[in-house]
C-alpha cells in the first residue's frame, strides 16, 4: 500500500505545484491588464511583466507534461529514496504555521504586548514540538521567558528596531 | 594601495574586529548545524545592521559568509550530516577517515584547507576586482542587460537538478519583483489594490520567507532525524610540514577551481567543490582511496568551497552581479544602505570595497582560529533539540522582516513566501536562481529601457556592439548545450539499449 502513496505524493507535488504557479502567473498577467501604457520609453512598463508570467507559465506546463510522462520513473525514484528514516511530520509543521499565523494576527491587532505574545506562541509551540513532554514543557517555559523579554529588550533598547507592536 | 592600508587601519580597531569575530562565530555555528544554513543566518542578521555603518554592517555579514561556509565540514566530518550543501563532498571521505579513529586529523585537513582556500581567493579578490570594474565603467545600458541576462541564464543551467526547474526558480523571483513601482515611469504596478505593495514585496520578508522560513518548515516535517556522531578530540588537528608540501599542488589547484568557480554568476560553493573533488581524483595516483578516508578529497572539497567565497565577491563588487545566494543578500544589504552595488563602488565608496576585502582576509584568519580551537565544542551543539531552536528562530524571522518596514504586512509576506519556497524545495526547484531573479530583474529591466530610449526603441545594439553580442552568444550557448548534452545522452541510452 505504501507505494502508490509515494508516488501519488510526489506526483502531487510536481504537477500540483505548477498548478499553482500557472494560477499565479495568471493572476499577474490578469493585474498587468492596469498597468497604465504611457511612457517615457518605447517598451513601456508592461510587457516584460507580461514576458515573464508567460515564461512561467510554460515553463510550468513543460514540467507537468514531463511529470505526466514520466510518472513510471518517479515511483522507481522514490523507492530507490526510501531508507530508514523516521517518518516526516507534516501535522507538526501545519500546527507551528497556525500558530505562528495566530501569533502574527494577535499582534497585528495589537491583541497583546509583543512580550506577552512571544511568551505564549513559543511554550506552546515548543510544546507541541516536544509532543508536551514534561521536561520539554519546562525548557519551553524557559526559553519562551527569555526570548519574550530578552528581545523586547534587545530589539528596543540596544538595536533601536520597533518591535511588532512597540514597547508597552 | 592607500586605499587598502586605510582600510586596515579602520578595520584593525576594536569595535570592527568584535563584530567580525561576532560574525565568523556565528556563521560557523549556522554552518555547522543542519537546518540552518549561512543564507539564513545572513538575512536574519540583516535587520541588525541596519543602524550600523555600511562599512561594518557588511564586515559583520563577511564574517558569517566565511564562517558559514566554513563551519559546515565540522558535522560534515564528525556526523556524515553537511551543515552546508557547500561540505557534502567533504563527508564522503571526511566522515570515514574520522571513523578510523583520527578525528582530529579530518578536521584539521579541512580546516588548514578552508583556509588556504580563503587565502588564495582572497589574493584574486584584490588582484581583479579593480581591473574588472574598470573594464565594467565602459558598459552601456544594453552590455549590463545582456551581461544580466547571461549570468540569469548562466545560474539556471548550471543550478543542481533540471534546467527547466531552474529557470523557472530564476524567471519566478523575476516575476515577484516586479509589483511596486515601475523603474522608468514611477507608477505603481502590479499591486492588485494593495497599498503597501506600491513598494514592491521587499528583499528582506522574501528572503526571510525563502531561506529561513521555508528551511523551518522543513525541519519541523524532518524533526525527528537525529544526528550520528563519532568520538572527537584534536589529535593531528594541526597539518604536518610533509602534509603541506605533499597537497601543496592539490591544495592550488583546488583554490583556483574554487575561485574562478566562484567568479561565475550564482554557481555556488557546493559546485566548486565537486569540480574540485573530480579533479584531485583524476590526478590522484590513488583515486580507488577516494570515497574511503582520502586526504586528498577533504582538501579538494574544503579548499575550493572557501575559495568560491572570495572568487564570487569579485563580480560583486566589480559589476554588482552576484556570484552565489548569499552575495544576492549582500547586494540586498548595501542597497539597504542606500549603496548601489557596481563598477562605481571604486569611486563611490572605496573604503568599502578595500573593507570588504580586509574583512574577509581577516575573517578567514579568525575562521581557522576559532575552527581549531572549538571545532569539537561546536560538533556537540548538534545534539541540541532541534524543538528547542526552530520556534525561537521563527520568532526572529518575523522581527528580522517586521523591521524592514515596521508593517505587518512584510510578515505576512515573508510567511507566504516561505509556504512557496518549501513547496519548491519539495518539487526540487532550486532556490538560488529564484532570488538572484528576484535580485536582478528589476536592474536588468532598468537597463533594457534605459538602452531602448538612447536607441529609439531599437534592439539591434543587443547583437551589433561586440561585447553584447559576445553576451548573448553565451547566454544562448549556456542555453542550448545541456539541452544538446541531454539529448546525446538520450541517444547513447537509446543505442546501449538496441544494443542488448
Amino acid at each position: 500500500m505504501s507505494e502508490p502513496r509515494q508516488f501519488n505524493k510526489a506526483f502531487a507535488y510536481e504537477v500540483g505545484v505548477p498548478i499553482v504557479l500557472v494560477v499565479l502567473a495568471s493572476a499577474f498577467l490578469m493585474d498587468s491588464r492596469n498597468i497604465s501604457g504611457a511612457t517615457f520609453d518605447a517598451l513601456g512598463p508592461a510587457p516584460i511583466p507580461r514576458l515573464i508570467c508567460w515564461c512561467v507559465m510554460a515553463l510550468c506546463l513543460v514540467i507537468i507534461g514531463q511529470t505526466w510522462l514520466a510518472h513510471k520513473k518517479v515511483i522507481t525514484a522514490v523507492d530507490e529514496k526510501r531508507e530508514d528514516l523516521p517518518k516526516p511530520q507534516p501535522v507538526l509543521a501545519m500546527a507551528t504555521l497556525a500558530l505562528t499565523a495566530i501569533y502574527v494576527v494577535s499582534m497585528a491587532f495589537r491583541m497583546t504586548s509583543f512580550a506577552v505574545a512571544t511568551i505564549v506562541y513559543l511554550s506552546l509551540t515548543i510544546g507541541i514540538l516536544c509532543r508536551f513532554s514534561k521536561r520539554g514543557m519546562m525548557v519551553a517555559g524557559g526559553i519562551a521567558v527569555i526570548m519574550g523579554f530578552g528581545c523586547q529588550y534587545l530589539f528596543t533598547e540596544i538595536f533601536v528596531i520597533d518591535l511588532p507592536t512597540g514597547v508597552e | 594601495m592607500g586605499h587598502l592600508l586605510e582600510a586596515f587601519s579602520v578595520l584593525l580597531q576594536p569595535w570592527p574586529l568584535c563584530l567580525l569575530f561576532i560574525g565568523v562565530l556565528l556563521g560557523i555555528l549556522g554552518g555547522a548545524l543542519p537546518g540552518i544554513t549561512g543564507a539564513m543566518m545572513i538575512a536574519l542578521c540583516l535587520p541588525l545592521t541596519f543602524n550600523m555603518d555600511s562599512t561594518l554592517a557588511i564586515t559583520l555579514l563577511i564574517g558569517m559568509y566565511v564562517g558559514a561556509i566554513s563551519g559546515g565540514l565540522i558535522t560534515a566530518t564528525l556526523m556524515r550530516m553537511p551543515g552546508t550543501p557547500a561540505a557534502v563532498m567533504t563527508t564522503l571521505d571526511g566522515y570515514p577517515l574520522a571513523r578510523t579513529g583520527q578525528p582530529g586529523r579530518a578536521l584539521g585537513l579541512g580546516i588548514s584547507a578552508s583556509f588556504i582556500g580563503g587565502l588564495v581567493s582572497c589574493f584574486f579578490l584584490v588582484l581583479l576586482s579593480r581591473p574588472l570594474a574598470d573594464f565594467a565603467t565602459r558598459f552601456g545600458p544594453f552590455e549590463t542587460f545582456s551581461l544580466i541576462l547571461m549570468a540569469l541564464v548562466l545560474i539556471a543551467s548550471v543550478s543542481q537538478g533540471s534546467m527547466i526547474k531552474g529557470l523557472l526558480s530564476g524567471f519566478l523571483g523575476m516575476m515577484f519583483a516586479m509589483p511596486g513601482v515601475d523603474p522608468a515611469g514611477g507608477l505603481p504596478r502590479l499591486t492588485f489594490g494593495i497599498n503597501e505593495m506600491n513598494s514592491g514585496l521587499g528583499l528582506l520578508p522574501v528572503l526571510i520567507g525563502v531561506f529561513c522560513v521555508s528551511q523551518l518548515i522543513s525541519d519541523i516535517v524532518n524533526i525527528d532525524v537525529r544526528p550520528q556522531s563519532t568520538d572527537v578530540n584534536n589529535k593531528g588537528i594541526f597539518m604536518k610540514w610533509a602534509d603541506w608540501k605533499g597537497q601543496a599542488i592539490n591544495l592550488v589547484r583546488s583554490s583556483l577551481i574554487g575561485t574562478w568557480v566562484g567568479i561565475l554568476p550564482g554557481v555556488g560553493a557546493n559546485i566548486g567543490s565537486v569540480i574540485s573533488y573530480t579533479a584531485a581524483k583524476k590526478s590522484s595516483k590513488t583515486p580507488e582511496r577516494f570515497g574511503t578516508g582520502s586526504e586528498e578529497g577533504i582538501i579538494a572539497s574544503e579548499a575550493a568551497n572557501n575559495a568560491t567565497v572570495g572568487g564570487a565577491l569579485i563580480p560583486l563588487i566589480a559589476m554588482g552581479i552576484p556570484g552565489s545566494v548569499i552575495d544576492a543578500i549582500l547586494i540586498g544589504a548595501l542597497m539597504i544602505h542606500n549603496i548601489q552595488p557596481g563598477p562605481m563602488l571604486f569611486n563611490t565608496n572605496p573604503e568599502l570595497v578595500y573593507g570588504i576585502m580586509v574583512a574577509f582576509l581577516v575573517a578567514n584568519i579568525f575562521m581557522f582560529g576559532v575552527m581549531i580551537a572549538f571545532a569539537g565544542k561546536i560538533s556537540k551543539l548538534m545534539f541540541i533539540k532541534r524543538a528547542y531552536l526552530l520556534p525561537p528562530i521563527m520568532v526572529l524571522c518575523i522581527i528580522g522582516s517586521y523591521a524592514a518596514t515596521n508593517t505587518m504586512f512584510a510578515v505576512w509576506v515573508m510567511l507566504i513566501f516561505g509556504v512557496i519556497g518549501y513547496f519548491l524545495d519539495c518539487t526540487k526547484v532550486p532556490l538560488g536562481p529564484f532570488v538572484i531573479g528576484f535580485v536582478l530583474a528589476p536592474l536588468a529591466e532598468k537597463e533594457l529601457r534605459s538602452g531602448l530610449m538612447i536607441t529609439d526603441g531599437s534592439y539591434a545594439p543587443l547583437f551589433t556592439r561586440p561585447l553584447c553580442a559576445t553576451f548573448m552568444i553565451c547566454s544562448i550557448l549556456l542555453l542550448v548545450w545541456p539541452i544538446f548534452k541531454h539529448w546525446q545522452q538520450h541517444q547513447a541510452d537509446k543505442r546501449a539499449a538496441s544494443g542488448t
